[in-house]
């Protein structure tokens, strides 16, 4: 995928907003770092969001994921009543909940024994402190989580950064997994749709050419 | 462009989204509190740090603020494999990271959906209105239905600690806030410790034994009675010395005649290459008096031993002999029974008699309905032995647990952090706090029926109306029996706060849930070794609290402080302060005692561990100075003597424990005249656990089957039912049913099954009666009483059921398995 997208789409009236690429890497972090409000769920139903998602929905690449994200979302019910189950999931997929079903969103999780708290935080706080950036004080989380590294991502791909090309390959390593643990755990499909397109996403990127860094730009 | 500021970053998000459609996309990227913020922060240091677990002491290495691996502290004589698990714990994926409330409590207020526990349907909270949704509900509880609104008497094995002794700080909270009811004994020893102090005047199940290096020098044979040491002696209440390995290294090297009583040939049997034999699972007592009857007959039986140190083996010999029964107890009676044949049983009864014995019995064979009649027993026939407080015969009832028999050092006591009640006779940890008490394991009989009466050890009490539990350093939906009795009970309740550093199954059936550290998240200060002694180590905190977890200390003094009570609480010191009063107390009773021990500041900052000498500890025999002289050193029963026959029980009445020990049919048992079920269900402790401590981590994959608990079948049984070695296999009675792996083998008898103890609750439907456990909690299948009027234990070894291959739905467990090959 590159950017930037199709802005008309087949079937549709008005032309599709261009989506910048960090803009999704952004929009994924916070969507594994704490489950959609009624709100969230709303103006995915209609709305800029709403518009936002179709418009990726046309990118060959992430338009499956995006596919089942929406329709947990779009499911006739009452917000209220789609964010409590999504809740719930969140909770027993990322939070520990679910005791032995956790799908843990750390890094250190999916590359090592299991354990959290593992080398890749290490690396991660390295890799931020190079950008004098650490994990929001107030977030309680190791800089391994999958919120985290998809955060700094969207920096880097803002910033057009060649760190960019390293967090792409630790990404790669670890999300196609955590990606296929989710789509398998996740009876909604949100969170499983959600890391369809974080899979795609990663995939992409990791193809991308590293493009020499220009000090002048 | 340079990575900026998160609002400068966000800025520009929006700036390029207009620029391309005039439309603010930033919807996309918006939603959400910043993850980032500006400013690196100074890297954490690196280092060591020496601490200590219910495993053992190890050194933590630190690098950048984590825990990247532990080493066993040095000075271990048989570390425990577990200690992997134990860091894996730490890091968990089950950590509890925030505060929690159940949603329809938090929405509709305490009672509200009681059905929809279990179903994990938590709503994220701070720790503020955590703190002040929890004394708000105490005072509530304790306003509208009184003193014994609340239950605290919160059983588990927690962490070890003197100051973060979480059950002490929750009882320490309750007393400031007013009352609540609490709990007594233990799922250990709860019938054995009520009868002992009947027959021998002491406590005797947590209490030194002949300790091993006199076994070794002494004993000509060691008879380990439904107890499996080389397992359970990895574990300690305080941080574990492991002595227990050194006796017995030293005793098989001796190469003494060991025989080991058990349904399963044990790990202690194989290391010893011990004599097997494998009576019916609770026919113990049988087996008890068939050689006592033997003794009798061939006139091996010590009658000086009885008459000059026991009372009442007159009134117990007619039972014996069959004369007020027409049963005599003879080794043919008891074969039939317990299947051992008769002349193994008189064969025993010769070689008992005729060696130096030590009769080493564990707590499962009290661990039963009628589990008081078998410590009786033991007791009595070693006192027909005659061999108690001789060196290296007699009885021990803690070679099996936290190394009993390790020999003790000269060390000070060291003391903790009360719960503010008064202090009662018997184990140090013991105290009279609390409106109301109810033998712990009673606590789902307390629910279903408030008000009622029931008899405990010659009292009558009542259950009180019990509307609230605070359960904190336990895992009741794990160690408790009949789960789905306790399920359905548990809807009784309005609100139940949980408190804990995972996600266990209780915390999952909580409405409140509080993430506490554990003990490497926090200082504390603790011994090393229950029975030796042998140190006093520095718990230093390793790593700061990871998430949104605080300490048991700081979580309960925030409550207290919320009640109007920080001060009493705390009584102005903080961890430090009072790591230090513990210390300093026990400093000065080692300057009385002339015992070398630094000043704190040299301990703590140093090497964090101060050592003492074993003296006398190393030949101390049990009882031996009673036998010596039984005037000058009564025992604390009646009559100063070992009580075969109890006046005190006699007058009580019970048609569940006369007043001596006999023999009465359990409710279930294999073989049994009205137990339909064809299989025995053994609940022995597990070996890569303690209880249900460390199942989610790493260790299971060194013992699950099949993804699951396993299932020890016979091949005969196994064959019989067309299972073989890897089935998923489902285990069921009229109480419930669980899934396991089967590991089809010889080393467990016919008719018997064992699926340990503490594997994690994981019903496939939250709540519904009879719902299948995924993993293989064996609490499903238990039976939910007590061992008898007179004790109240918990039956935890009472189970009998049938086990099939499971050709039902596929049902997985547990989402996320660790990368295999992975570090």
């Amino acid at each position: 995928m590159t950017a930037p997208l199709p802005t008309t789409g087949p079937g549709s009236a008005a032309p599709l907003p261009a989506v910048p690429e960090a803009e999704v890497w952004a929009w994924l972090a916070g969507l594994f770092t704490a489950a959609p409000s009624p709100e969230a769920i709303a103006a995915m139903r209609r709305g800029p969001l709403a518009d936002a998602l179709a418009a990726l929905a046309l990118d060959p690449d992430l338009g499956p994921g995006i596919a089942r994200l929406r329709a947990a979302t779009a499911t006739g019910e009452d917000p209220a009543t789609v964010a409590v189950r999504l809740a719930v999931t969140f909770g027993r997929l990322f939070l520990g909940i679910g005791g032995p079903e956790t799908v843990p969103p750390y890094e250190s999780a999916h590359t090592g024994s299991g354990r959290l708290f593992q080398a890749p935080v290490g690396e991660m706080e390295r890799l931020m402190a190079a950008h004098d950036l650490a994990v929001a004080a107030d977030l309680h989380e190791p800089a391994d989580h999958l919120g985290i590294e998809l955060a700094l991502m969207a920096r880097l791909v803002a910033a057009d950064h060649p760190d960019r090309a390293e967090l792409a390959a630790r990404l790669a390593a670890w999300v196609p997994r955590f990606s296929r643990l989710c789509v398998a755990h996740d009876p909604t499909g949100y969170f499983g749709g959600a890391a369809e397109v974080l899979a795609a996403l990663v995939a992409c990127e990791a193809e991308r050419p590293i493009a020499a860094f220009d000090e002048t730009k | 462009m340079t990575i900026v500021s998160d609002t400068e970053f966000r800025a520009e998000l929006s700036r390029r989204s207009l620029l391309r459609s005039g439309v603010a996309l930033g919807a996309l990227g918006l939603f959400g509190p910043a993850l980032l913020a500006q400013g690196a922060r100074a890297a954490a240091p690196d280092g060591e740090v020496l601490t200590g677990s219910h495993w053992g002491a190890f050194r933590a290495k630190v690098e950048g603020g984590r825990i990247v691996s532990v080493k066993p502290w040095e000075k271990d004589p048989a570390p425990s494999h577990q200690l992997a698990g134990v860091l894996d714990s730490v890091y968990s994926p089950t950590r509890i990271k925030y505060p929690m409330v159940r949603r329809a409590w938090l929405e509709k207020g305490p009672g509200a959906s009681p059905e929809t526990r279990g179903t994990d349907d938590f709503v994220r909270v701070t720790w503020d209105q955590a703190i002040d949704l929890v004394a708000k509900e105490l005072v509530r509880v304790e306003k509208t239905h009184g003193p014994t609104g609340t239950f605290a008497g919160s059983y588990g094995w927690k962490s070890p600690g003197r100051l973060h002794n979480c059950q002490n700080l929750l009882r320490r909270m309750m007393n400031l806030k007013g009352n609540f009811v609490n709990s007594s004994g233990d799922y250990s020893t709860g019938a054995a410790q009520i009868i002992m102090p009947h027959v021998v005047g002491t406590l005797e199940m947590y209490e030194q034994q002949t300790v091993w290096p006199v076994v070794v020098d002494k004993t000509q044979l060691m008879v380990f009675w439904g107890c499996d040491p080389m397992v359970t002696n990895q574990i300690s209440w305080t941080i574990g010395d492991h002595g227990g390995y050194e006796g017995m290294k030293a005793l098989k090297a001796k190469g003494t005649k060991v025989i080991c009583i058990d349904p399963v040939r044990t790990e202690t049997c194989d290391y010893f290459g011990a004599e097997w034999i494998a009576p019916q699972p609770q026919t113990d007592l049988a087996l008890m008096l068939g050689i006592a009857h033997t003794l009798v007959v061939e006139k091996l039986h010590d009658e000086k031993f009885l008459k000059d140190y026991t009372t009442g083996f007159d009134k117990f010999l007619p039972y014996l002999m069959g004369e007020t029964d027409k049963t005599p107890k003879s080794a043919e009676w008891a074969a039939a029974i317990c299947e051992i044949p008769a002349d193994k049983i008189k064969e025993l009864a010769r070689a008992f008699a005729k060696n130096r014995t030590m009769l080493a019995a564990g707590w499962s064979i009290q661990r039963q309905h009628y589990g008081e009649q078998r410590h009786w027993m033991l007791v009595t026939l070693a006192s027909m032995l005659g061999q108690i407080g001789l060196p290296g015969g007699g009885f021990g009832f803690s070679y099996h647990y936290a190394n009993g028999g390790a020999p003790a050092a000269d060390a000070p006591a060291l003391t903790g952090i009360t719960d503010g009640g008064k202090a009662k006779e018997g184990a140090a940890w013991m105290t009279e706090a609390g409106a109301a008490t109810i033998p712990c394991a009673r606590f789902v009989d307390m629910l279903m029926n408030p008000g009622k009466e029931f008899d405990f050890n010659g009292k009558k009490e009542k259950y009180p109306d019990v509307k609230m539990a605070y359960w904190v350093g336990g895992n009741p939906f794990v160690h408790h029996q009949d789960r789905n009795r306790m399920v359905a009970a548990w809807k009784k309740l309005e609100t139940f706060i949980v408190q804990d550093f995972q996600w266990t199954p209780t915390a999952r059936f909580a409405d409140i849930v509080l993430p506490a550290t554990t003990s490497y998240e926090r200082n504390d200060i603790e011994s090393v070794g229950d029975y030796a002694g042998s140190a006093i180590l520095a718990m230093k905190k390793v790593i700061d609290p990871v998430f949104e977890s605080k300490t048991d200390y700081d979580i309960f003094a925030a409550i207290a402080e919320k009640l109007g009570k920080g001060k009493e609480f705390t009584e102005g010191k903080s961890e430090m302060d009072w790591i230090k009063s513990f210390y300093e107390a026990a400093l000065t009773q080692a300057k009385a005692k002339k015992y070398p021990m630094p000043d704190f500041d040299t301990f703590w900052k140093g090497t964090g561990v101060v050592e003492f000498a074993i003296t006398e500890g190393k030949s101390f025999v049990r009882h031996g100075k009673f036998r010596e002289d039984p005037l000058l050193n009564p025992l604390g029963t009646p009559s100063g003597k070992i009580e075969i026959y109890s006046k005190n029980i006699e007058k009580m009445g019970y048609d569940d424990c006369g007043p001596h020990p006999m023999w009465m049919e359990p409710v279930e048992r294999l073989g049994g005249p009205t137990t339909k079920y064809k299989l025995h269900i053994d609940t022995a402790h597990p070996k890569s656990r303690l209880h249900s401590q460390l199942c989610g981590t790493s260790l299971r994959e060194t013992y699950a089957i099949n993804g699951r608990e396993p299932c020890l079948i016979n091949t005969k049984d196994a064959a019989a039912r067309g299972i073989k070695d890897g089935d998923v296999v489902r285990v069921f009675n009229d109480r419930g049913q669980i899934l396991a792996g089967a590991k089809v083998t010889d080393a467990i008898r016919p008719g018997v099954v064992r699926v340990n103890e503490g594997g994690w609750y994981d019903p496939v439907e939250a709540g519904k009666p009879n719902t299948l456990c995924r993993w293989g909690d064996v609490n499903v299948l238990t039976v939910d009483m007590g061992t008898s009027k007179l004790g109240q234990g918990n039956c935890g070894h009472t189970a009998v059921g049938e086990v099939e291959k499971y050709t039902g739905p596929a049902v997985p467990t547990g989402a996320f398995v660790a990368p295999k090959g992975a570090a």
